[in-house]
């Protein structure tokens, strides 16, 4: 548990917009 | 009094400011073009805030909460999804379009259709009347939260609300175009994001912190702290329906239905610079994630507040979860909440209102008007037409909010997305990314797609619930009408292809 919340659910909701942010930033970065 | 006078005071302020931009940006109206898509001028940061406030609705603000308060944290992956569509908007479908439009001088998506599929009326039409239909449904919804804020806040009777509400969106609509519409998506982007960043944080901070709200959440139910449901179906309970399958659908919906949406996807024709498709993807997902996990997470610490009784939802009206984020901000800001929590909304319905209004008066002037009852309409009239049709669009919708029963307009705007789902992502990409698409597999893909939404979404109210939203049925078959129709029907010229930059790239680098 972390603040109240399954582990899973904690990274989940975390790393996904994470990834996406990422993604983006190599979108333009290779621009 | 003396507060609610404040309050009234600074509300009207916000009005006359949004009518003062109007104005501004009349002057900088020269011809249709700068009408409609704002002389294709608009700077990095207008535009990227553009984009978000298109999308951003007031149902955003209040629905995303109000889900959050009936479903728990299996929802969040609405605060991706949505934000994801902003940037599938820019990157998959700006970046392309806008590289063609410079050359071409598109000033509707419909003129890029009717140049890649070779059908200067057919594919126009066809796309432009769906777009106006859908566009005037979310109209009507978008007027829902309108009455929504300001006969709770300020105990106006809910018709007074609606008309104040349409006519100063009308007024600076009809003054300034897209510059107008434009200018008013920074004030209104920078609005939201300051109002949710000070409602946010204090309100789960006055339900007792993020980690009390989730031990309270897993109290009512412990999956809210997961995230999804259980995979049965039908779901076991009526908020439980957010299964993986159904999320998957939800994923279709939201992210490329909102980036294909008429009144986002415009948009990207009026910016300055091809360079700004590079940061704006991610300006955009980060600044709209930021707004939609603070709205969300506030609808849990009001259900929180609720299940410990430090507030309480109105009773008597058909969505009382909606009004968690208005009840909350309520209990944290009881002085000076009511001007704040109608600016943050307001912003949101308003941001979105606009751009529907002008895209109804786009697509009637420039696809209807200019293609197929006078192809020799001057500027003038072609301005003066869509600025006719935005106010005609507002009476209509405005009879229809008063007019039509709640729940039947509920069903319509849910369905109106999964029609954008349905009617224009699949001939979007085909047509930017498959060369073998044909004029024949776009015109079969709509069509198919609209009748599918159509028929999945009256089996899935009227007669049995589905596993997933019915809209992506009605993809699914818009995608296989394309591949199975493109391959039956001749393949466009060469010439055709090249010029309007299909293939499998996003960036042509040979003539960049």
């Amino acid at each position: 548990m972390i603040i109240g919340l399954p582990t899973d659910t904690f990274v989940g909701v975390i790393i996904v917009p994470v990834a996406i942010s990422l993604l983006l930033l190599l979108w333009a970065l290779r621009w | 009094m003396g507060l609610d006078f404040i309050g009234t005071i600074i509300i009207v302020l916000y009005f006359v400011g949004l009518v003062a931009i109007g104005a501004i940006a009349s002057k900088k109206i020269k011809n249709s073009e700068d009408f409609l898509v704002a002389g294709r001028n608009l700077g990095f940061w207008t535009f990227t805030l553009l984009i978000v406030a298109s999308i951003c609705s007031g149902m955003t603000i209040l629905g995303v909460a109000g889900l959050g308060y009936a479903t728990g944290w299996p929802s969040i992956w609405e605060q991706i999804f949505v934000p994801l569509s902003a940037a599938v908007c820019i990157l998959f479908f700006g970046t392309k379009l806008h590289t063609v439009a410079s050359r071409t001088g598109y000033v509707t998506v419909q003129d890029y259709f009717a140049h890649r599929f070779y059908s200067p009326r057919g594919i126009r039409g066809t796309s432009a009347i769906i777009g106006i239909l859908i566009s005037i449904i979310y109209l009507v919804g978008q007027y829902v939260s309108i009455s929504m804020v300001l006969s709770w806040l300020f105990k106006i009777p809910y018709e007074w609300s609606l008309v104040i509400g349409a006519g100063i969106v009308m007024a600076y609509t009809i003054l300034g175009g897209l510059y107008a519409i434009g200018m008013a998506s920074l004030v209104q982007g920078i609005m939201i994001l300051a109002g949710v960043l000070l409602v946010g944080p204090v309100v789960i901070s006055a339900a007792g912190g993020l980690e009390h709200i989730n031990l309270v959440l897993a109290g009512i139910d412990v999956n809210m702290t997961n995230l999804w449901y259980p995979q049965v179906h039908p779901p076991y309970a009526k908020y439980a329906f957010l299964t993986p399958e159904y999320l998957v659908s939800f994923f279709f919906l939201l992210t490329l239905g909102l980036a294909a949406a008429p009144h986002v996807v415009n948009n990207v024709l009026a910016a300055r610079d091809v360079k700004y498709f590079k940061w704006a993807p991610l300006a955009a997902f980060v600044i709209y994630a930021v707004i939609m996990y603070l709205c969300k997470i506030t609808g849990f610490a009001a259900r929180s507040m609720v299940s410990e009784k430090m507030i309480s939802l109105p009773a008597g009206v058909a969505n009382p979860s909606d009004y968690s984020f208005i009840v909350a901000a309520e209990h944290v800001f009881p002085t000076f909440f009511a001007p704040l929590v109608a600016i943050i909304v307001l912003s949101a319905v308003m941001s979105t209102t606009d751009r529907l209004m002008l895209t109804i008066g786009s697509y009637v002037s420039w696809d209807v008007y200019k293609q197929f009852v006078n192809k020799d309409a001057s500027e003038k009239s072609i301005t003066l037409l869509s600025r006719v049709a935005i106010g005609l669009s507002t009476v209509i919708t405005l009879y229809l909010a008063w007019s039509n029963p709640p729940e039947l307009l509920a069903w319509l705007i849910w369905m109106a997305i999964g029609v954008m789902l349905a009617c224009f992502v699949t001939p979007l990409f085909a047509g930017l990314y498959w060369r073998r698409a044909t004029r024949e597999g776009a015109l079969a893909s709509m069509i198919l797609g609209l009748v599918g939404v159509f028929a999945f979404s009256y089996y899935a109210k009227f007669i049995a619930p589905m596993p997933m939203h019915p809209s992506i049925y009605g993809f699914a078959i818009s995608l296989a009408a394309m591949i199975v129709v493109s391959l039956m029907t001749k393949k466009p010229s060469e010439k055709l292809l090249d010029e309007t930059s299909t293939g499998m790239f996003i960036r042509d680098r040979k003539k960049a």
